[in-house]
C-alpha cells in the first residue's frame, strides 16, 4: 500500500459511491475515464478496496463466532441422556420420579388461573391469514414482499421488511397491524402491544376491530385480565364476544 | 416464487451482508460439514476452522459475482464442496502428507484459489494485513467501520447510535479509515 499517497475524504466517498453503484451515469463515466488514465488514482482505489475488504472480512469473522456460539448454546440446551447398563436401575428410578413430577406439575398447571388464560389464548389465537399478494403499484412491492414471508411463517424476514417501511409510513394502519400480529405470532406480546394500540387510535381503520381482538389476546396472555376484557368489548368480532363470555364466566 | 428465484434472492441478500440470512446459512450447514470432517480424521476445532474459511470463500465469491445458482440447493452444495476441497487440501498439506491419502478431486473450481495466480495471492495477503490492522484500531473505530461497511447502516443511523451528529460521524469514519491505512502501511 502506498505510504505517500494520502487518501482524501472526497476520494474515499467517491470510491464508496462507485462501489455501491450509486453514481449517476455521467459521474461513473467520468470516474472510469480517470481510472484508466491515472495510475496513482488506480492504486489509491485499489488500496481503499483492500481496506474495505479487510473491514468486511474481519466483521464477518466476528459474526461467525457469534453464530457458532449461539449454535453451540442451543445444542447444550438439549438434554443429553446417557443410559448405560450400569446405571439402568438408577435411571429407572429417575424416570419414575420425573414422571410423578410431571404429573404433579400438570395438576398444578390446571388449577393455576394464569394457565387458564394461556389455554384460552391458545384456543382463540390463530394467525391472521394476511392479505392477498397481488402486486398493485410498485411502491407497495416491499410490503407484499414481506407478506409473502409472513404467509410462509418467516416472521423475522417479514418484520425486517415491514419495520423498514414503517420508517417512512409511521402511521400506516395496515403496517402497524401486521407488524403487531407478526410479533404476536412469534409469541412476543411485549412488542406486539404498542403496534396494535397504534392501530386502535385510528377509529376509521378497517383493522380496528381485529386490532382490539388481538390486543385483547395479548393482554390475556400477559394475564392482564381487565385490559383484555376491555379490548374484547371494543371488538365486535364474533371471536371476541365468545372469548369475552368465557372470561366472564370465570 | 420458485426455489431457484429464492436462491437468487439469497445471493442478493448475502451480497448485502443480511445478518439473518448469513446466520441461517451458517447454522444450517455446519453440522453436515462437521460430520464430514470428523469422519475424515479431523477434529472439532479443525472442522470449525475449515468451515469458517469455506464460508468466507463462498461469501467473497458471491460478492464478486463468481457464483450463480443453477438449482434450488446450489448455494448449500457450493458451500459443502468448498469446505470439502479445503479439508482435502489440509490433509494433503505437510502435516498430514505422510499418513493420509484420500480421494481428492475437486468438483468446483474456486476461481483463483485453485489455479493460484500470484496476483490473487498477493491481494489476499493484503486483505489479511488490513484485517489484522482492523483488530488493532480502537473499539469505537471498529464499531463505526463495521456498522458502515459491513452492516451497511446509513451515517444517520450510525450517528444516532453513537449519539453524535451526522457530520461528525462522517468525519470520524474518514479518520478511522486513515488510521487503518496508516497501520497497514506501517506493517507492510
Amino acid at each position: 500500500m502506498n505510504k505517500d499517497s494520502k487518501i482524501s475524504q472526497e476520494l474515499l466517498e467517491t470510491v464508496e459511491r462507485y462501489l455501491n453503484n450509486t453514481m449517476d451515469a455521467t459521474e461513473k463515466l467520468q470516474f472510469e475515464k480517470s481510472l484508466k488514465k491515472n495510475n496513482t488514482l488506480r492504486q489509491q482505489v485499489e488500496d481503499i478496496k483492500i481496506l474495505l475488504s479487510g473491514i468486511e472480512t474481519a466483521s464477518l469473522r466476528e459474526k461467525m463466532e457469534e453464530f457458532h456460539h449461539q449454535m453451540a448454546q442451543e445444542i447444550k440446551e438439549i438434554p443429553v441422556r446417557n443410559i448405560t447398563k450400569n446405571n439402568r436401575t438408577n435411571s429407572r428410578l429417575f424416570y419414575a420420579v420425573a414422571a410423578s413430577a410431571v404429573i404433579l406439575l400438570g395438576i398444578f398447571w390446571m388449577f393455576n388461573p394464569k394457565n387458564t388464560n394461556e389455554m384460552l389464548f391458545n384456543e382463540y389465537f390463530s394467525v391472521d391469514p394476511g392479505l392477498p399478494t397481488t402486486m398493485g403499484s410498485t411502491d407497495e412491492f416491499s410490503f407484499y414482499d414481506g407478506m409473502v414471508n409472513y404467509k410462509r411463517k418467516e416472521y423475522d424476514e417479514a418484520l425486517e421488511k415491514w419495520r423498514q417501511l414503517l420508517r417512512q409510513k409511521n402511521n400506516n394502519d395496515t403496517l402497524n397491524y401486521f407488524i403487531g400480529v407478526t410479533y404476536l405470532a412469534k409469541g412476543n406480546t411485549e412488542e406486539a402491544i404498542p403496534f396494535l394500540e397504534k392501530v386502535t387510535t385510528q377509529k376509521e381503520s378497517m383493522f380496528l376491530e381485529d386490532s382490539y381482538f388481538y390486543l385483547g389476546l395479548s393482554n390475556l396472555k400477559n394475564d392482564n385480565l381487565e385490559d383484555a376484557k376491555e379490548n374484547f368489548r371494543k371488538s365486535n368480532t364474533e371471536e371476541a364476544q365468545k372469548i369475552l363470555k368465557a372470561l366472564e364466566k370465570k | 416464487m420458485t426455489q431457484l428465484t429464492a436462491q437468487w434472492e439469497l445471493v442478493s441478500k448475502i451480497k448485502a451482508n443480511n445478518e439473518l440470512v448469513l446466520k441461517q446459512l451458517y447454522q444450517s450447514n455446519y453440522k453436515k460439514i462437521e460430520g464430514y470432517i470428523l469422519k475424515n480424521s479431523g477434529s472439532m476445532p479443525q472442522a470449525k476452522d475449515i468451515y469458517q474459511e469455506a464460508f468466507i470463500t463462498v461469501w467473497k465469491n458471491i460478492k464478486e459475482g463468481k457464483f450463480s445458482p443453477h438449482n434450488e440447493t446450489a448455494l448449500q452444495g457450493y458451500l459443502y464442496q468448498i469446505a470439502r476441497n479445503k479439508w482435502t487440501d489440509e490433509l494433503r498439506s505437510s502435516r498430514f502428507k505422510k499418513t493420509n491419502s484420500l480421494e481428492s478431486f475437486h468438483q468446483f473450481s474456486e476461481n483463483g484459489e485453485e489455479n493460484t495466480t500470484s496476483l490473487f495471492e498477493e491481494k489476499e495477503q493484503k486483505i489479511a494485513l488490513a484485517e489484522e490492522a482492523f483488530q488493532k484500531i480502537g473499539d469505537e473505530c471498529k464499531q463505526l467501520l463495521s456498522q458502515f461497511y459491513f452492516e451497511k447502516k446509513s451515517l444517520r443511523d450510525i450517528a444516532a447510535l453513537f449519539n453524535i451528529g451526522e457530520a461528525s460521524a462522517r468525519n470520524k469514519k474518514y479518520r478511522c479509515i486513515q488510521q487503518l491505512k496508516e497501520l497497514v502501511t506501517n506493517n507492510e
